[in-house]
């Protein structure tokens, strides 16, 4: 399988490329992504008044852009090339080349569903966002997300320990890991699915690059989940692309009183569907898993049956998370540890790194297997 | 005669160094010469020495005068030298017969009137005066009680030189070596005990974990939760102190001048330094090299406050030290080594802003940042980790915690059961335990394994924390008198544990 790109398209990506921080200026000035992507090349070039832009256009050998996405690791497709993702076409305004690093088999899968959220995401979030990742990737589904701090990375991290394939899409070349903090997150995307990007090896990340990056998220989704968002998160743009687009859309409710929720619940009240947990996804878009092994997967958020793990449990939900105030006194000590690590290999709390113990979503010990 | 010799010390790290103070006098212009690498503090010694001789109603002679201090490639520091200088000016000019200063060490500093004043590293002076094959130690009266610490010396304690002069000569009989000040004992903070802490009493148990194993501690929690307090009663907790144990204690404390002279060290110590400090400060280095806050901590505990506020070479620097329990500084050409067997108990708030968790208005990304602060190769060496909450107040007004002296007790029944089982190791406790030694004697039952082993694949632990796990769950069979390692004590261990795949994702 070789994947081909035309000379138009590599001439327009370099542009869009060259032209990065100036795009920036012009995004504001026109308010709307599709005011800047849907420009013709010329178009593009007169935005540059210096005329660099102009002459770089006009020097553009397209083997060299060819030598240098090979040598960055990467390989490419046009959207003149019939190996280029269809559901992409779907978009008003297509990128012109992709770019990736990885396996891009991992784009063929039509029902991918995408877990974006805020950067600054509350404990809450992550946990979610996490547990959704984790339990769609252990249904089989491809997982699709940002790389971003915060929801995205969570989502990237928890389908990392199921077994379906993962797409990362950046704001900046694909080669580059955007923020440096995820370089090991990039590598292990890559290694199970690919990381992907519009524009060319080496270009640094630009605001309106990640409005942009969201469309192709959407683009490629059959779904969309915003876990947590603000009202003016950029994960709504996400969103907003995906009704455009014509895919689902879906929202994780939150509490009414958290302001990071609100924008997530703004999608619910307006008609997005409620995500709450694996099986509510696959309610809306069935070919992304397969339901025997969601099964599996949803074992963990039973209930214990004992009655005492049940207690134990009941009250770290309320908040409880420290020995101290899971065990009232130095006898029942022993008994609480010992019904704590039994939750934890159940699946249904997690250790977090202080040692505080909290709810674990989704996965049981044979979903979260390594 | 006008050649004198005297034993003096050098105290060089922990240990003594032999130093011959010789003074040879001539005749010619009247001068003064001491040669031997010393320092600034030596060389001012000439003034100290000429004016307490003069002072003391003794003659210094109007010649050429000239000490050596041999060897002459070991460095010497400090005014330890004044009084084995004086003594070797009295004898060498013919107030002081020699036969009297042979097998006598002489240490001590002089006033210009000439008093006697205290130095340091006494008692590592003592010993190797007593190595030596010396029969008499000549030093300040207030260090007498450290010096008898040897029991084959013949101890000296003199206030003046006068007074030093009369003894040797034994015109005077020696003073008593003085009792402890009572009031400097009742001066004495009362020892801190754990029934002081309330609202911790869950607690109670994982702190007897850590003091039975030896384990260093990392506790997690918001400020004002009592970490600090709890952390301060760890050292009541642990075993008493070997009459060992506690001459290393005395002698470090001794060379760091941190002794005031009332003889052997009772009570493990407790070192808090600030998280400004340098690596050097924490494990020791300088010039002369001056012992560290690990070393000082030397059987007990060292506490970090604020790990993640610590400057990454000095918690980098700390590592080898817990691991081997000895430091090696090296300056050019020396070689120091210095003990430092202690406890670490780590803190930390759980994020930037230090609320709890429910308030907390920490991003992600502060977390994150955070988090990567506080991994790192000294986490490697924690064994266990628990998270500390602020008590609610019904728990805050039930009883308080038990009595040190009531824990300890069955602290030091867990301990012994270790002794015994890691006689001929040379390791005291399970914190030392080498992995190899771990799956030899650990005794873990085949259920208790298979236990051990579905925490060690749930939880994506690497194999250190495997080890981690199971080094803990031997404390906690010691402490049941179990003498294999159940279900239930892996179990105990596991949610004791310091998650170091939470720390991965972290960093």
């Amino acid at each position: 399988m070789t994947l081909r790109t035309c000379d138009a398209c590599l001439r327009r990506t370099d542009l869009l490329g060259a032209l990065a921080a100036r795009l920036d200026v012009e995004w504001r000035r026109r308010s709307a992504p599709s005011g800047v992507l849907s420009l013709s090349d010329d178009a593009l070039i007169a935005l540059d008044p210096t005329g660099a832009a102009a002459r770089r256009h006009a020097r553009f050998r397209p083997e060299t852009a060819r030598e240098q996405i090979a040598a960055a690791g990467l390989t490419a497709t046009c959207r003149c090339s019939d190996r280029f993702p269809p559901r992409l076409l779907e978009l008003p305004d297509p990128p012109a080349v992709l770019h990736v690093a990885g396996d891009a088999g991992a784009l063929d899968d039509e029902a991918a569903v995408a877990v974006v959220g805020a950067r600054r995401g509350t404990p809450y979030g992550l946990e979610v966002a996490r547990g959704l990742g984790r339990s769609l990737s252990a249904a089989g589904a491809t997982v699709v997300s940002g790389l971003a701090l915060g929801v995205d990375a969570a989502a990237h991290l928890g389908a990392l320990d199921g077994t379906g394939a993962l797409v990362a899409v950046l704001a900046g070349g694909a080669d580059r890991p955007y923020p440096a903090r995820h370089r090991a997150l990039h590598r292990r995307v890559a290694e199970r699915g690919c990381v992907v990007s519009e524009l060319p090896p080496g270009v640094g990340p630009h605001r309106w690059a990640f409005v942009a990056r969201n469309r192709i998220i959407a683009g490629l989704s059959a779904m969309t989940i915003v876990v947590e968002a603000t009202e003016r998160s950029g994960s709504l743009t996400t969103a907003d692309f995906a009704v455009q687009a014509g895919r689902a859309v879906g929202a994780v409710p939150g509490p009414v009183t958290s302001r990071f929720s609100a924008g997530a619940n703004a999608l619910i009240a307006a008609g997005a569907a409620v995500v709450r947990d694996v099986r509510d996804v696959l309610d809306v878009v069935p070919d992304a898993g397969t339901a025997a092994e969601v099964a599996a997967a949803a074992v963990g958020v039973a209930e214990p049956p004992e009655p005492e793990l049940r207690r134990l449990l009941d009250r770290i939900e309320r908040g409880a998370g420290t020995a101290a105030e899971l065990a009232p006194d130095p006898e029942a000590f022993g008994r609480v540890l010992h019904g704590l690590t039994e939750l934890e290999l159940r699946g249904l709390v997690r250790r977090d790194f202080g040692g505080r113990y909290v709810r674990a979503l989704g996965g049981g010990e044979g979903a979260a297997a390594r | 005669m006008s050649l004198a010799r005297v034993n003096a010390f050098a105290v060089d790290g922990v240990e003594a160094r032999r130093v011959w103070v010789e003074v040879d006098i001539r005749g010619g212009l009247p001068a003064f010469t001491v040669v031997g690498l010393g320092d600034t503090a030596v060389r001012e010694a000439r003034e100290r020495v000429r004016a307490a001789i003069v002072n003391s109603g003794y003659e210094f002679p109007g010649k050429r005068i000239t000490v050596n201090l041999a060897p002459a490639y070991l460095r010497k520091v400090g005014p330890s030298f004044d009084l084995p200088m004086a003594v070797a000016v009295l004898a060498a000019s013919g107030q002081l017969p020699p036969e009297d200063v042979a097998r006598c060490a002489v240490v001590g500093e002089l006033s210009l009137t000439g008093e006697v004043r205290a130095t340091r590293g006494t008692l590592a002076i003592a010993e190797a005066a007593e190595r030596h094959g010396l029969a008499r130690l000549l030093l300040p009266r207030t260090r007498a009680r450290e010096a008898a610490l040897v029991p084959a010396l013949d101890v000296l304690g003199v206030e003046t030189l006068q007074e030093a002069v009369e003894v040797l000569r034994g015109d005077r009989a020696v003073a008593p070596i003085p009792e402890v000040d009572a009031a400097t004992a009742a001066a004495e903070p009362d020892d801190v005990d754990l029934s002081d802490v309330r609202g911790h009493n869950a607690l109670v148990p994982a702190l007897e974990i850590v003091a039975a194993g030896g384990h260093n501690l990392f506790m997690h929690g918001p400020p004002g939760t009592g970490k600090t307090m709890i952390a301060r009663r760890l050292p009541s907790l642990l075993p008493p102190l070997t009459p060992a144990e506690a001459i290393e204690i005395t002698r470090v404390h001794s060379v760091a001048g941190m002794h005031g002279g009332e003889g052997l060290v009772q009570r493990r110590p407790f070192r808090a330094p600030h998280h400004t400090i340098s690596a050097s400060g924490l494990v020791g280095g300088g010039a002369p090299v001056h012992p560290g806050e690990v070393t000082l901590a030397h059987h007990g505990v060292l506490f970090l406050d604020e790990l993640s506020e610590f400057s990454r070479p000095a918690l980098e620097a700390l590592r080898q030290p817990l691991e081997d329990g000895r430091v090696a500084i090296v300056r050019a050409q020396r070689v120091t080594v210095f003990p430092t067997r202690c406890t670490l108990v780590a803190a930390s708030n759980p994020c930037p802003c230090g609320r709890e968790s429910r308030a907390c208005t920490c991003s992600a990304a502060d977390l994150a940042r955070h988090r990567r602060r506080l991994s790192g190769p000294l986490l490697d060496r924690i064994d266990v980790c628990i998270a500390v909450a602020r008590p609610s107040a019904a728990a805050m007004r039930r009883l308080a915690a038990p009595s040190s002296a009531d824990v300890r007790a069955r602290i030091v029944a867990a301990r012994e059961r270790q002794v015994a089982r890691l006689e001929g190791t040379g390791l005291t406790c399970n914190a030392q335990l080498t992995p190899r030694l771990l799956r030899e004697l650990a005794n873990a039952t085949p259920a208790a394994q298979r236990r051990l082993d579905r925490v060690h694949d749930r939880s994506a632990l690497s194999a250190r924390g495997h080890g981690r796990i199971l080094r803990v769950a031997r404390t906690i069979a010691d402490l049941a008198d179990s003498g294999s390692v159940r279900p239930d004590h892996v179990d105990q261990a596991a949610s004791l544990r310091l998650d170091d795949a939470a720390l991965a994702e972290a960093a």
